[in-house]
């Protein structure tokens, strides 16, 4: 593959992004003209200090906030620009969120979870989702407890179960915010293998961490610093065998952005 | 105590709408609390004092018409060892002609009731004289009888006729023609607006009485001259009840077999003071409605900020907190708010009750004082703050509950009590299955407003019923006795005889009569005590329309009695009772139960071989003759055409008689749109109490199923369509509290008017409407809450900013 020209389809398109927050007659500019691609298949990993707004962009992106200006593209379409039924629509049918809190509903259980947007579009019967609900619990190593409500599973399980809740309507990106934040270490690796594996079956991800671990599986980082990039990370496919190598070159690089 | 005081501060910043609402709430509960307390306070002791200033006593009897006492009669009263006092004023009753207020600006205005006159003596029963400016009453040393000429009459007619001091009243009869300029106008207990004892009172002066006096000798047929007896019984007495104590009376003196009337002077306070009591029923509703939202709030926002505050009721507990540090604070915070409201409540009833108090004379006849009742203000308060107290430690418990480490690890306590019930997630209808689903999963949360949505239908129910129950065909069908819509009263049997055809061809000429029946009625005893007998003809016993069990009586050794009697007496049907009529008893079966309104429930029933069984006297029995007419509306005009031709004739006619009650009936109509009108308001203040407080528990559940593309007002349906929910649990709730206990209600209501019985009719397309608009109301609230889905971003929603 190396030295070989590869042409990526730009998915979606930032232009001159700007959030402000305002509270009073106090405003707070989280994210100033801001511009970024994000390309079918690749694995994009935002990360920046505390207070960067990193998650104000990617919960921008994910049509989760409102922008204060500028546009971003999916589909041909302003997405800032929807109403809120079609918002609706995409965040059912095209975009999956992860948060890093997982905000499973506490009293539906793990499969009701997952079916749930499934269940509330109107293309696919009641089988089809039960179906692909299970499948998608089996698949992540939750099928056991998928009738465990979300308070009887692990921290691990529960995100487990969130991923499969946002892949459930098949979207062409996932967002997920520190989605291992909450997570302990060995929960964070699984999680951390299951998006590299979705990854590697062609699943377009955007996900915002302080953590350098799940940064690694990345093939493209960005770091911004007060709601601009200020740098960018191109790499290769994430493989477990070439680990070392790769953790050398981010490490190098987050040092170089004082990290 | 440093920390405490921090950590009460810190509740009132942090809560400040809950303890904004508290106050307010028990601003309107002190308000209320004591402008209804004062009201009854007052209304009560001043219609006491004018028992006291017109020296009525402790006794009151009236005597039927055709019997006068005599010197031996009130001889017998007085030598009575239960017996302090008697005042027996003498007093002219004028049949068949109302007389009229002629206003100053000659305006004519018609009284609806016979006159009976009496004579002013201020040295003997001075009714109070309402002073000229009617804020007070004339001191006593400046009460005295109406100049020659003039005339007294009831403070009643001022809101009931418009009388004021000036105006005439003028009575003309066929032979005579009398005119009295209205001079003054005294407090007498059996004149005010909601009850009467079936005469207008008229009082002048002494020589002008005589005159009446002289005209009764000459035609005592239209002019009948009697006496009332006042009495007062000496102390030792003064604990005997009141049935006892006629039945010494009918004993010692024979009197009260003549009486048609008696009661205490408690009674005619009661009476006196019953519009009050009414209106003090609708604002105690409304006052345990509003307590009961002061409950809720306190309620839901206890326990809420419990669960905001897990974390760190957690954190303080490991710093050495105790449990009763976190209820001290709770408990002061929220019954200061509470007792701040009242305070200010109660100040803020001061001024309003001197505004309140003018419309008060209106509806009671009475100058009722304008000061605020503390004490038992205070006491009905403290009943209230004791019954908060209680439901905050019960909250309150639910600190004890909680372990520091393990709110130190999970930071949020869990948003539902359970998975809720096991329903399988599908379509269609997925809304529906997932608001059932939340509902379910914290049931607890909503018994609360499910109770307050069953007692506020309750209370609908109540008071819809109650309006039902006074209407002119049920007045006489079920509360009478015997269905009628024109009676006529003879004298006697001759009377009768001589005008009864005349009487149909009068009626005739109107309407149709489609039934008519004798009825006789006389006073006989049984069961120790003296009660009204009404007497039919064997063929006529199916016009018994309130028999409550058992048959009407068929011959002459059956009677019915009222189930008040039967009750008081333990009596069963096919037990035997002893009746005595002068000399003569006989002992007849009880063959049924009925009601009648009639005597005040003291009533029995026989057929028409009784007469002869117990000898009676034709002249001793009234004549009445049941007319039921084909069209009741014209009953009045009707009974005026028979006066007109027979002057000697007393005709009384359903719409009139409704019209005596119809002060009354109206107060139950207001009572019931007030009631429901209430119910609604608070249906909506509780449900956006309700809908607020689930709503921002629930907020990051609707901000991860936003998240998730749920559309907006799908959401917003399945938040709201549980309120429905909440609506139509609450509605079984209290329709089936009315089932169980309504009747009963009803009932015992009813028994301060002689019935033992009310038949529950609810009206239908009422009832239907108002469990709409409540449960309407409880959507539409919840739909209305749940606009921030709409309006906030999800990350606003589950709080990740």
């Amino acid at each position: 593959m190396k030295g070989r020209l590869v042409l990526k389809e730009k998915i979606l398109t930032v232009n001159n992004l700007q959030k402000i927050y305002e509270s009073g007659d106090v405003k707070n500019h989280v994210i100033e003209d801001f511009n970024l691609d994000i390309y079918k298949n690749d694995f994009t990993v935002i990360m920046g200090p505390s207070g960067s707004g990193k998650s104000t962009l990617l919960y921008c992106l994910g049509a989760m906030e409102s922008i204060t200006d500028g546009e971003i593209i999916f589909e041909n379409k302003d997405i800032s620009k929807l109403k809120n039924n079609d918002l609706s629509e995409l965040r059912l049918n095209k975009f999956g969120f992860i948060f890093q809190q997982i905000h499973l509903v506490s009293n539906l259980n793990l499969f009701e979870n997952v079916a749930l947007p499934g269940l509330a579009g109107p293309n696919r019967t009641n089988d089809a989702v039960y179906e692909t609900a299970k499948n998608l619990l089996a698949r992540f190593g939750i099928g056991d407890a998928a009738a465990r409500l979300p308070s009887q599973v692990s921290g691990g399980e529960q995100q487990r179960a969130a991923i499969a809740r946002a892949l459930i309507n098949q979207p062409t990106i996932i967002f997920a915010d520190e989605p291992t934040g909450a997570l302990n270490q060995n929960n964070s690796q699984i999680v951390m293998d299951l998006f590299s594996e979705l990854n590697n079956s062609g699943q377009t991800i955007v996900l915002v961490t302080h953590d350098k671990k799940a940064a690694l599986r990345a093939n493209r980082i960005v770091y911004i610093i007060d709601g601009s990039i200020v740098s960018e990370l191109k790499l290769e496919p994430y493989q477990a065998s070439n680990l070392k190598e790769r953790e050398e070159t981010v490490n190098d690089w987050l040092v170089s952005m004082e990290w | 105590m440093k920390a405490l005081w921090v950590l009460i501060k810190a509740q009132f910043k942090n809560k400040k709408s809950n303890y904004i609402s508290i106050f307010f709430i028990a601003l309107l509960i002190g308000l209320l609390l004591s402008l209804s307390v004062s009201m009854i306070v007052n209304v009560n002791n001043t219609a006491t004092d004018a028992a006291k200033a017109s020296n009525i006593g402790d006794y009151f009897m009236m005597f039927v018409v055709n019997y006068v006492p005599t010197d031996e009669d009130f001889e017998n009263l007085n030598q009575m060892e239960e017996i302090k006092s008697i005042r027996v004023p003498e007093k002219v009753r004028v049949i068949g002609e109302y007389g009229n207020i002629n206003k100053k600006d000659n305006e004519k205005i018609s009284l609806e009731k016979d006159p009976a006159f009496y004579a002013y003596r201020s040295d003997f029963m001075p009714f109070r004289i309402l002073s000229e400016d009617k804020k007070s009453y004339l001191p006593p040393d400046q009460v005295k009888a109406p100049e020659k000429g003039e005339a007294y009459v009831p403070i009643s007619f001022i809101a009931q006729f418009g009388v004021e001091i000036g105006d005439t009243y003028h009575l003309k009869t066929a032979e005579e023609d009398f005119k009295f300029k209205i001079s003054g106008l005294v407090e007498d207990l059996t004149q005010t607006n909601m009850i009467s004892i079936g005469e207008h009172n008229i009082y002048l002066n002494e020589s002008d009485f005589n005159l009446l006096k002289q005209v009764s000798k000459k035609n005592p047929e239209q002019f009948h001259f009697n006496y009332m007896v006042y009495f007062d019984v000496n102390e030792e007495f003064e604990t005997v009840p009141m049935n006892e104590m006629f039945k010494r009376v009918q004993e010692k003196t024979g009197l009260r077999d003549k009486a048609i009337f008696s009661g205490t002077d408690d009674l005619l306070i009661f009476f006196a003071s019953i519009i009050s009591y009414i209106i003090i029923f609708a604002i105690l509703i409304f006052i345990i409605i509003m307590f009961i939202a002061s409950l809720l709030i306190s309620n839901f926002s206890v326990a809420s900020s419990i669960e905001e505050e897990y974390k760190n009721i957690g954190v303080l507990k490991a710093i050495g907190l105790k449990n009763r540090s976190f209820n001290l604070v709770y408990i002061f915070s929220y019954i200061s708010a509470m007792i701040l409201g009242f305070v200010v409540g109660l100040l803020l009833s001061i001024p309003l009750y001197n505004m309140v108090t003018p419309y008060l004379f209106d509806v009671t006849s009475m100058l009722a004082t304008n000061q605020i009742v503390i004490l038992p203000t205070l006491i009905g308060f403290l009943i209230f703050v004791l019954i908060m107290l209680v439901f905050l430690l019960i909250q309150l418990r639910k600190i004890g509950k909680i372990v520091p480490a393990k709110a130190l690890r999970e930071g949020k306590q869990a948003n539902y009590s359970s998975s809720g019930v096991k329903i399988k997630l599908s379509k269609p209808v997925l809304n529906l299955k997932l608001s059932i689903k939340q509902f379910t999963s914290s049931a607890k949360s909503y018994i609360g407003s499910t109770f307050v949505v069953a007692f506020l239908f309750f209370f609908v129910l109540v008071s819809l019923s109650l309006t039902t129950v006074m209407t002119p065909d049920r007045m006489m069908t079920e509360f009478w006795g015997f269905d009628w819509d024109l009676i006529t009263i003879y004298d006697s049997h001759e009377e009768y005889e001589e005008n009864n055809q005349q009487i149909r061809k009068i009626i005739e000429e109107d309407v149709e009569i489609n039934d008519s029946y004798l009825v006789y009625q006389l006073p006989i005893s049984t069961l120790d005590q003296n009660v009204g007998a009404f007497i039919l003809e064997e063929k006529d016993m199916d016009q018994m329309t309130s028999i409550l069990a058992g048959r009407a009586p068929q011959d002459d050794a059956e009677v019915a009695i009222t189930k008040i009697l039967a009750d008081n007496a333990q009596i069963q049907i096919g037990d035997s009772i002893e009746v005595k009529y002068n000399d003569n008893t006989a002992d007849f079966v009880v063959t049924g139960l009925f009601q009648t309104i009639n005597q005040a429930g003291q009533a029995v029933t026989f057929a028409d071989s009784v007469i002869e069984k117990l000898a009676i006297s034709d002249k001793n029995l009234y004549i009445q003759e049941y007319y039921i007419i084909d069209n009741q509306d014209k009953g009045k005009d009707i009974a005026k055409n028979i006066n007109e031709q027979l002057p000697d004739i007393e005709v009384q006619n359903v719409v009139e008689m409704w019209e005596s009650y119809g002060l009354m009936a109206a107060g139950f109509d207001y009572l019931a749109v007030l009631i429901l009108v209430l119910s609604i308001v608070f249906a909506i203040i509780s449900s956006f109490i309700l809908a607020e407080k689930i709503f921002s528990k629930e907020e990051a559940d609707f901000g991860v199923l936003k998240a998730i593309g749920i559309k907006v007002s799908s959401i917003r349906r399945i938040f709201s369509l549980r309120f429905i929910l909440i609506g139509l649990l609450g509605l079984i709730l209290g329709f089936l509290l009315f089932l169980f206990t309504g009747n009963s209600i009803l009932s015992n209501m009813s028994l301060l008017l002689g019935l033992s019985q009310i038949r529950v009719i609810l009206p239908k397309s009422l009832v239907i409407i108002t469990s709409l608009l409540l449960v309407f109301a409880f959507w539409l609230i919840a739909h209305f809450v749940s606009r921030k889905v709409k309006k906030l971003d999800v990350r606003n929603l589950i709080n990740e900013i």
